[in-house]
């Protein structure tokens, strides 16, 4: 069988899953069932799709033939042996090694985030559900995307979808939040959708491949000021999905409106937002050396603004969104050096991100689920209501850290070399200072909830641990061990990524 | 010890209503002196990057940086009611960086 | 001359309808005003989106048999942004709508518009109970 059927497949199941848990949202049974086979589909698909491209429509480039045989043959004529025969004229997805191994991880924190959705409510809301499933198909299809609108389309129903998540959850302030956000990504949305247009009236079209081919061609002037025009505007769109300065306050405030399933898929977003919208601006100004060293500044500043403001921080959901922010200035620098290898170390550190902070946020999402509260300076001596937790959500506090022979640790290693070799060793000076200091505000946090004696006015109920939380958290532990101890088979399929996107 | 007080008074101030009531663990006064001296390290540091740019810029804002230094600490208090929820807040950050981001791409160089 | 007068007046207007959004967003301080700000901005995309596609004297995009195939080519309009507004509208759209939609009900609940009291700074004292 052709392997290419499951390319619009990683999109289409779940949203055909989303349909069907907000239908059928009256069915407890069936809902949970569909809602389970439908998320243990998300990270098999990948593994079972073979390495191509899918031209929606079946409309391939004319070179390979599809559809000259239906143009008339004065156009043809016109057509043959110009740049007009390769454009894409479809909506393309790409699917390769790096993008298998990316929506592999995404599938699975996505499955934990569905199991964790079921396991710790009383009641299966299918709503809930449909908006876990629909942030998920626009996050895939984030990462298969070639076509420029189209990822701008995802990012829309994704911020709307994130919203949704926030609206449900019944923490106080939530609806506060929630406009904040759609007003603030209304104008990161709109300017970034500008910069889009501005990149569609310079080079006509919207397929990325097809504008790095116009501007590597001299079709287009790589000097025009509009041309960099747009390269800001897409940048600034860039900071809004990712929650670098001066988003990083919205987007921490929204983690913490989260329940701790919708949080792992928020914080998902920014990490895939990042480095697609990362890696469209890199693929298309990759030649501009303002845009690197903007996305670097801006980097390092995220990183040093994010784990300094999680040191000060006394709520601990908005410790963890901040040192999440902080360490997606990792992915940035990664990025920003713009070199094969750096930016293979920064796709390897935000997979591994998008496990560790969701184990994080599960870990301290038994917390809240035991002590309905989240404020560090009330909590205290949970070590001996939950010990297998506990030291769970400590492993994943050393994993974040960057502490051997975690995933996390061969990634920092590798952006700390990459900076080496672009001659910039103060980057990885910072990075190695900050590391030290994320493992410092964990240990915070650890050790006022696990170790400090506990306040006389806290109250533990008496439910029992979620014991499907603490299998998905040991799942998702060996998975990131397992890519510790042998890192080179994620490492070679996402550089393969990094490769093509910095030479074609 | 001194100096210890003034941070511990100034930390009530930031993170309480009242002065008087709030408390403010050893935990959370190190935390923000550890964050304080990181984001001075850091920053002095990476400053130091503007070297690939031109040395003599990067001497410039060295001083600046230490002067400045000197006269706000303690920052984090500061940045940490700097970057609150309110919302004319983060839109002005949001605009200010549209604004310089606008300007760099647009005037600046290629 | 009339061509060149009637897209540069449309991108005019776009930046206009842009700069004056995001003065509103900025400066008012009643949510539905922040919230119309917000829609400028976007109508001014799309605004500006419309107008690449404008061709002066231009034709629809639409090739009949029995058309001449240069004169088709040389007047038809570009068809690809008018495409991409329709779906960047319907996104506007239903973005507003939430957005009202969530300021109805803070209005519910407390009775005032005002972006200061309602989306201000709510950390002293908060309580993230469920």
């Amino acid at each position: 069988m052709d392997g290419t059927i499951f390319l619009p497949l990683m999109v289409i199941i779940p949203i055909i899953c989303a349909i069907l848990v907000n239908l059928i949202h009256g069915a407890q049974r069936t809902t949970k069932v569909v809602a389970v086979i439908g998320a243990i589909c998300l990270p098999l698909v990948p593994i079972l799709a073979t390495y191509g491209t899918q031209y929606f429509g079946a409309y391939q480039p004319l070179i390979n033939g599809g559809l000259t045989a239906s143009l008339p043959e004065a156009i043809s004529s016109i057509v043959s042996g110009t740049l007009l025969e390769l454009f894409h004229p479809a909506i393309t997805y790409t699917f390769g090694p790096g993008q298998q191994v990316i929506l592999f991880i995404l599938g699975l924190v996505a499955l934990c985030s569905v199991v964790l959705s079921i396991t710790e409510t009383k009641k299966t809301s299918g709503v809930y559900l449909y908006l876990l499933f629909m942030l998920t198909a626009a996050l895939m299809a984030f990462v298969l995307t070639d076509d420029i609108f189209n990822l701008y389309v995802f990012f829309e129903i994704a911020a709307l979808v994130q919203v949704g998540l926030i609206l449900v959850s019944r923490i106080k302030g939530n609806y506060e939040t929630g406009l904040k956000y759609m007003l603030l990504g209304e104008i990161g949305g709109s300017f970034m959708l500008l910069g889009i247009g501005l990149l569609l009236g310079l080079t006509g079209n919207v397929n990325i491949s097809d504008i790095v081919m116009m501007i590597h061609s001299g079709a287009v002037d790589p000097t025009n000021p509009v041309l960099l025009f747009a390269a800001g505007m897409l940048i600034f769109g860039w900071l809004y999905a990712t929650g670098l300065p001066p988003f990083n306050g919205i987007k921490s405030e929204i983690y913490s409106k989260g329940l701790p399933s919708g949080s792992m898929l928020l914080q998902s977003f920014s990490v895939i937002g990042c480095i697609s919208i990362g890696l469209v601006i890199l693929r298309i100004f990759a030649y501009s050396s303002t845009v690197q060293m903007v996305i670097l500044s801006v980097s390092v500043l995220a990183m040093i603004l994010g784990i300094c403001m999680a040191m000060v921080q006394d709520d601990y959901k908005r410790i963890i969104a901040y040192l999440a922010v902080g360490e997606l200035g990792y992915i940035g620098v990664g990025l920003g050096l713009a070199t094969p290898y750096s930016v293979t170390a920064g796709l390897f550190q935000a997979v591994n991100e998008l496990m560790v902070t969701s184990l994080l946020f599960m870990g301290f999402g038994v917390v809240l689920y035991l002590t309905k509260t989240s404020k560090v300076s009330k909590l205290g001596g949970l070590l001996e209501k939950m010990p297998v937790g506990a030291f769970l959500t400590i492993i994943a506090g050393f994993v974040m850290a960057g502490v051997p022979p975690f995933n996390v640790f061969q990634s920092k290693y590798m952006l700390c070399q990459a900076a080496m070799i672009a001659g910039i060793p103060e980057l990885a000076i910072i990075m190695i200072i900050l590391s030290i200091v994320t493992f410092l505000a964990f240990l915070k946090i650890a050790y006022a909830v696990f170790l400090q004696p506990k306040p006389d006015d806290l109250e533990i109920s008496n439910k029992g641990m979620p014991k499907a939380t603490l299998v998905m958290m040991a799942v998702l532990l060996i998975v990131c061990l397992v890519i510790g101890l042998f890192p080179d088979m994620v490492v070679s399929r996402l550089g393969y990524l990094a490769i093509t996107t910095l030479l074609f | 010890m001194n100096m210890y007080e003034k941070f511990v008074a100034k930390l009530k101030s930031t993170f309480g209503a009242d002065p008087e009531e709030t408390l403010v663990s050893g935990a959370q006064t190190s935390s923000v002196i550890a964050a304080e001296l990181v984001l001075i390290a850091s920053l002095l540091i990476a400053a130091s990057t503007i070297r690939l740019v031109s040395p003599a810029l990067m001497i410039v804002v060295e001083v600046a940086l230490i002067i400045i230094f000197l006269y706000v600490t303690p920052i984090m208090p500061k940045l940490y009611k700097e970057f609150n929820d309110d919302l004319n807040n983060m839109m002005f950050y949001a605009v200010l960086a549209l604004a310089i981001i606008a300007i760099i791409f647009y005037w600046g160089v290629f | 001359m009339v061509a060149i007068t009637v897209q540069l007046g449309a991108l005019v207007t776009a930046a206009l309808l842009m700069v004056i959004g995001t003065i509103a967003v900025v400066y008012f301080d009643n949510i539905i005003k922040k919230i119309i700000g917000a829609a400028f901005i976007g109508d001014g995309v799309n605004l500006l989106l419309v107008s690449l596609g404008y061709r002066a004297n231009g034709i629809s995009y639409i090739f009949l048999q029995d058309m001449e195939v240069n004169s088709f080519l040389g007047q038809a309009a570009y068809p690809l942004p008018f495409a991409l507004v329709l779906t960047s509208i319907v996104i506007g759209a239903s973005t507003l709508a939430v957005m009202l939609a969530l300021t109805i009900v803070l209005y519910k609940r407390h009775g005032t518009l005002s972006a200061t009291t309602l989306l201000g700074d709510e950390r002293m004292g908060e309580d993230n109970d469920e």
